[in-house]
């Protein structure tokens, strides 16, 4: 069996690299990782890989620098990776993001399953699994929290619809996103890193593509822009209590009792 | 082809979009930012850049007539035969949306058994409805392609969809079929000056608002969660039905067998809620914290690492990649304020952090930070309650 699983490159959170102390940015150069839902992606590749056979390639689409959460995939275990990079594609948006994904799968061609992670910690959206199945014109399942039984031409997987899990049987190829709660992703091997080091990983630019009209891809192929990105504060009063805490806990608690929030 | 520029005559050269970058996109050299590839153009640079010296250049404009396209539709979902809680609340949002544009409001529903006579008192001007047996369980492509051949005829200029699981399945492939665009988990909407609706979601985690558009395409899809938008609801409207023939098509999808999940009781709709985190080490220091749910009322709730620790399910655990709560009042027993938990909260009303660390991130961000020892307080809160 031929399976894509498909691995985004996100900012890693800031918070947490703030020296408390200090205030300051502690920049160890880790300022990007792979989306921590798609190692839940990787680790459901590797699974059916070792339960049928075959071979598991990673895909990214991204800058240069995103050929790191190929390097990472590979240091879990996967055979290989493609980063799909072109000035083209910068600026993505689900609908275009899911059209590269899908040209991309198509040209190296031949895969029988898609993977995908439930969503990102960027965009956050978790719509480009479906999205790269009606592209692809192929079944998609969603949120796939247990694959129950895959052969070479079926595929049949526990998705959560929210109250309930619907078992439900497709045709490969198909494209499934997986659930946190299909398995907790390993951690990389000695043997893993170091096959990682070597990997070489081909770049598919816009002129390998099927579909080379460079606005149908990035900036210009997404349906949608983004009109400003700005902070908000919480609704706050930011009072910090020091002193006299433990009577103010139990003021709020005792009148909480009485019915009054 | 796309990429970002910098008008030299506006630029003060204070290296703040190199600063605001995560990706290592810029660098100032020779005064001025030089974009190189790793740019992922995420705007961040454009929107913090204090004199608008960054913008995008080489986006073609596209022709495409809005003006076909009229009307707010929501997508009804059923569950256990009834109207779902977010389909009530979207057809709200809908009137109102309508309301600023003099246009109408349409529902669409597809399933099998459907009680009509809710759906004509549910606050729309028209319902689309298209019943039969093969939409009994939900499979994408028979209700995908259905839709899609209401939304052509109809031609609404935006269409709602709550973000359920079931939500987020059908808009990426309705958005795909349509060929337009799909904003996803939107807090807030709006009409522009121009009858374009703007879509307002969080980003990255939670803090960060980002306003989206889809201008040159129709309709324009969004997601909106559940307890977002208040259910109000305009009974003098009686909606007129008309119902659709299901197209004849067979389904690829098979759904062998529904499990229903176990129900726990659920934290999202509770209005008083205790959040423990990893200031409580082990299972015998959780006792205080629910009988202190117990005496108010509340439940008992934890961020992902005492889920992690197993002390905690994980049905009850806040967050990102748990629930997003909307309690009117929330205490935070020895939580740190991580992205990732602060996600889930954003609809607390009023939130009470109890922390030994004033410098923790959610004092910050709590409407009260208490500096105090979790245990301590949380034992003579108890003691003082039941003296009462
Ligand atoms: C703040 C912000 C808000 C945004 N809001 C929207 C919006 O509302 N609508 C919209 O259309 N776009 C939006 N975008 C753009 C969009 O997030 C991404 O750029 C898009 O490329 C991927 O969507 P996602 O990150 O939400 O992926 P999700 O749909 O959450 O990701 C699901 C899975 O798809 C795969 N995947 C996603 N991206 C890639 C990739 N580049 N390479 C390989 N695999 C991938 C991964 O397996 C991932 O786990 C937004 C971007 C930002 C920064
Ligand atoms: C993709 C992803 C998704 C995630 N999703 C979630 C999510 O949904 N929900 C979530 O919660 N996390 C999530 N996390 C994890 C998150 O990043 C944090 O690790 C986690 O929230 C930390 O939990 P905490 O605040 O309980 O623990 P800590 O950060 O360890 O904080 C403990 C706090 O307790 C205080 N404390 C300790 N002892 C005492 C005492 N005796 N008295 C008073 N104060 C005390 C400390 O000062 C500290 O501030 C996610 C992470 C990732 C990468
Ligand atoms: S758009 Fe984003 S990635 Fe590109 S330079 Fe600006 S901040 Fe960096
Ligand atoms: S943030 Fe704006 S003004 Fe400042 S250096 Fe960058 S482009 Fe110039």
């Amino acid at each position: 069996m031929k399976i894509a699983v498909c691995v985004k490159q996100v900012p890693s959170d800031n918070k947490s690299l703030m020296d408390k102390k200090s205030g300051t940015l502690i920049r160890n150069g880790e300022t990007s990782v792979i989306n921590p839902y798609d190692l839940f992606a990787v680790e459901m590749a590797l699974r059916i890989r070792e339960r049928v056979g075959g071979e598991v390639f990673a895909f990214t689409m991204g800058a240069g620098s995103a050929k790191k959460v190929l390097i990472d995939s590979v240091a879990m275990g996967v055979d290989g990776g493609y980063l799909v990079s072109d000035l083209a594609f910068a600026g993505a948006d689900v609908f275009a993001t899911a059209k590269t994904l899908s040209e991309a799968i198509t040209f190296v061609g031949g895969f029988d399953l898609v993977i995908c992670g439930r969503q990102t910690t960027d965009g956050d959206t978790g719509e480009v699994a479906i999205a790269l199945a009606t592209h692809m014109n192929i079944c998609g399942l969603p949120f796939v929290n247990e694959v129950v039984e895959i052969d070479e031409k079926n595929i049949t997987a526990s998705c959560d619809f929210g109250k309930h899990n619907a078992i439900t049987k497709c045709p490969l190829p198909a494209v499934i996103s997986v659930d946190k709660d299909c398995g907790l992703p390993r951690i990389p091997s000695l043997r893993g890193k170091l096959s990682a080091k070597k990997a070489v990983f081909p770049v598919i630019s816009l002129d390998d593509l099927f579909d080379k009209n460079n606005n149908n891809y990035g900036l210009s192929g997404s349906k949608t822009s983004v009109l400003r990105i700005y902070n908000t504060v919480f609704e706050t009063s930011n009072n910090i209590i020091k002193e006299g805490g433990l009577e103010f806990l139990k003021g709020k608690f005792e009148s909480v009792k009485k019915g009054d929030l | 082809m796309a990429i970002l520029s910098v008008d030299n005559s506006k630029c003060i050269s204070c290296g703040i979009c190199e600063k605001s970058c995560k990706f290592q996109g810029v660098k100032i050299e020779n005064k001025y930012p030089i974009f190189n590839d790793n740019c992922t153009f995420c705007f961040e640079c454009i929107t913090a850049c204090p004199t608008s010296a960054i913008t995008v250049l080489g986006l073609e404009k596209k022709e495409f007539d809005t003006t076909l396209w009229s009307g707010v539709m929501v997508y009804l979902e059923i569950k256990d035969n009834i109207l779902s809680e977010v389909s009530k609340e979207l057809i709200g949002k809908a009137r109102e949306l309508a309301n600023t544009l003099s246009e109408k409001v349409f529902g669409v529903v597809i399933n099998h058994n459907i009680n009509l006579e809710e759906l004509k008192t549910c606050g729309v001007d028209t319902v689309f409805v298209a019943e039969g047996e093969q939409f009994a369980d939900f499979k994408l492509d028979l209700v995908g392609d259905c839709l899609h051949s209401i939304i052509e005829k109809v031609k609404p200029s935006i269409f709602l969809v709550g973000a359920t699981n079931q939500g987020k399945t059908i808009v990426p492939y309705i958005s795909v079929k349509c060929e337009t665009g799909m904003t996803a988990d939107c807090t807030s909407l709006e009409i522009d000056k121009n009858g374009n609706l703007i879509q307002i979601r969080p980003a990255f985690g939670g803090n960060i608002m980002a306003e989206i558009l889809t201008e040159n395409s129709r309709p324009q899809i969004a997601t909106v969660r559940e307890k977002i938008f208040k259910i109000t609801v305009d009974v003098k409207t009686q909606a007129e039905i008309v119902k659709v023939q299901g197209l004849e098509v067979v389904s690829k999808y098979d759904v062998l067998k529904i499990v229903k999940k176990a129900v726990d009781s659920d934290i999202s709709h509770a209005k008083i809620l205790i959040a423990i985190g990893n200031g409580v080490k082990k299972k015998e220091e959780i006792a205080v914290f629910q009988k202190l749910a117990d005496e108010i009322g509340g439940e008992l709730c934890s961020s992902r690492a005492l889920v992690e620790a197993g002390l905690m399910p994980q049905s009850r655990q806040v967050g990102l990649s748990g629930k997003a709560v909307s309690a009117d009042l929330m205490f935070a027993f020895g939580i740190s304020g991580s992205a990732q938990f602060l996600a889930g909260v954003g609809g607390v009303k009023t939130l009470i952090a109890i922390n030994a660390d004033p410098d923790a991130n959610i004092m910050t961000i709590a409407n009260h930070g208490i500096v105090a020892d979790i245990f301590q307080t949380s034992a003579e809160v108890l003691l003082s309650l039941r003296k009462k």
